[in-house]
């Protein structure tokens, strides 16, 4: 058994990517799922688009899902779109979630790192890797409907991403901001079929409505990733 | 551009690049676990605890916090995660729960994994078996 450790494991991972651009020439990239066609979505209209206008707008989901809370307790329909690339240097992902009542159009979240920071007006992120904003300090550092985006950068940073949302159910348009940071705690090989890797992963998205500070949500996940051979 | 940052993903790609460059064969990815979706019906909002939670779920992959635009208030959010990747494709569940002071307050999951159980009509299904 052999363990890579964080000391040691940004070693492997310099080589891994060395060994693959020798092998593939850096031509190689890989593609997961479908990008939705976001630049549609202003096409829809809350409660009266149907199930073929999504389709035709922003394409087929690629999952399906089901949303209840407290403030609208009947069973909401989920549509999940999600693509992600990488040319083995970056992973780029994008994931929209469209909502659903009695057939018809009734909001969105989207986020993405697809984006092109030039075109948004955001600072770059932070090339440091394990970076991730300090949670603890946005339910007392910011105010709803006072806090501005440069309060919001100010003291988070710059996102990895960017997004949209409009969600049941007021239904007014908000803008987003993404934040993602995923650590390697720990990787074990148990030979050249098995890897464990303990990971954290931990997203936060910042909802904005007229630039203002309307909201967030964040979860920090940890455990173990397993990779197995299937031969 | 955006700078190159280092996520999961991109590592879980060059892991699976480098093994197969290596002549090691197919791999499958595999993190958390899948969770009870069928199992949301027993919990009933703004009644049932989170220990109930909890017993019928599972402990969650993760903690977080909401405040969502329509929430007058943060509230505590647990959240449960399954993916599956190999080098031909990577899928996905999530399922987040929310609390309100110690109480269920409702979900959202959603999935990518193709699972005779999850689907919730049959439109869908039918849209995925004609997308595979």
């Amino acid at each position: 058994m052999k363990h890579f450790n964080r000391r040691n494991l940004g070693n492997c991972l310099r080589t891994i990517p060395l060994a693959c651009l020798l092998a593939l020439g850096g031509c190689m990239t890989i593609k997961f799922g479908a990008m939705p066609m976001i630049d549609n979505i202003d096409t829809l209209t809350i409660g009266e688009s149907t199930r073929a206008d999504v389709v035709v707008a922003l394409g087929q989901p690629r999952g399906n899902g089901m949303t209840r809370f407290s403030q609208e307790p009947d069973p909401r329909e989920v549509w999940f779109y999600e693509y992600m690339e990488s040319d083995g240097q970056e992973a780029k992902l994008d994931m929209l979630i469209v909502f659903m009542v009695e057939d018809r159009y009734d909001g969105h979240l989207w986020f993405s790192s697809l984006q092109d920071f030039e075109h948004t007006g955001l600072l770059s992120p932070p090339e440091s890797l394990g970076y991730f904003p300090p949670v603890s300090e946005l339910e007392t550092g910011l105010t709803r409907g006072h806090s501005s985006e440069e309060d919001i950068l100010a003291m988070l940073g710059a996102p990895t991403g960017t997004g949209s949302a409009i969600l049941p159910p007021d239904h007014r348009m908000q803008s987003v901001m993404y934040y993602e940071d995923v650590q390697i705690d720990d990787m074990i090989s148990t030979g050249a079929s098995e890897f464990y890797v303990q990971m954290q992963q931990r997203i936060l998205l910042v909802f904005l409505e007229d630039n203002t500070f309307n909201g967030f949500m964040w979860y920090a996940n940890a455990g173990v990733a397993e990779a197995a051979s299937t031969s | 551009m955006m700078k190159n940052t280092f996520d999961l993903l991109r590592f879980v790609v060059l892991l699976f690049v480098a093994i197969s460059m290596a002549g090691c064969g197919g791999f499958v990815f595999r993190t958390g676990s899948r969770p009870d979706i069928a199992a949301l019906d027993s919990l009933t909002i703004g009644q049932s605890s989170s220990d109930e939670v909890r017993s019928t779920l599972g402990a969650p992959f993760g903690t977080g916090r909401t405040y969502l635009p329509y929430q007058e208030s943060p509230q505590e959010m647990w959240s449960y995660y399954y993916e599956e990747s190999s080098m031909e494709d990577g899928r996905r569940t999530f399922l987040l729960v929310y609390l309100k002071d110690g109480v269920y307050d409702g979900y959202m999951w959603f999935s990518s994994l193709p699972d005779a159980d999850q689907p919730a009509n049959a439109w869908w299904a039918d849209q995925y078996d004609d997308s595979r």
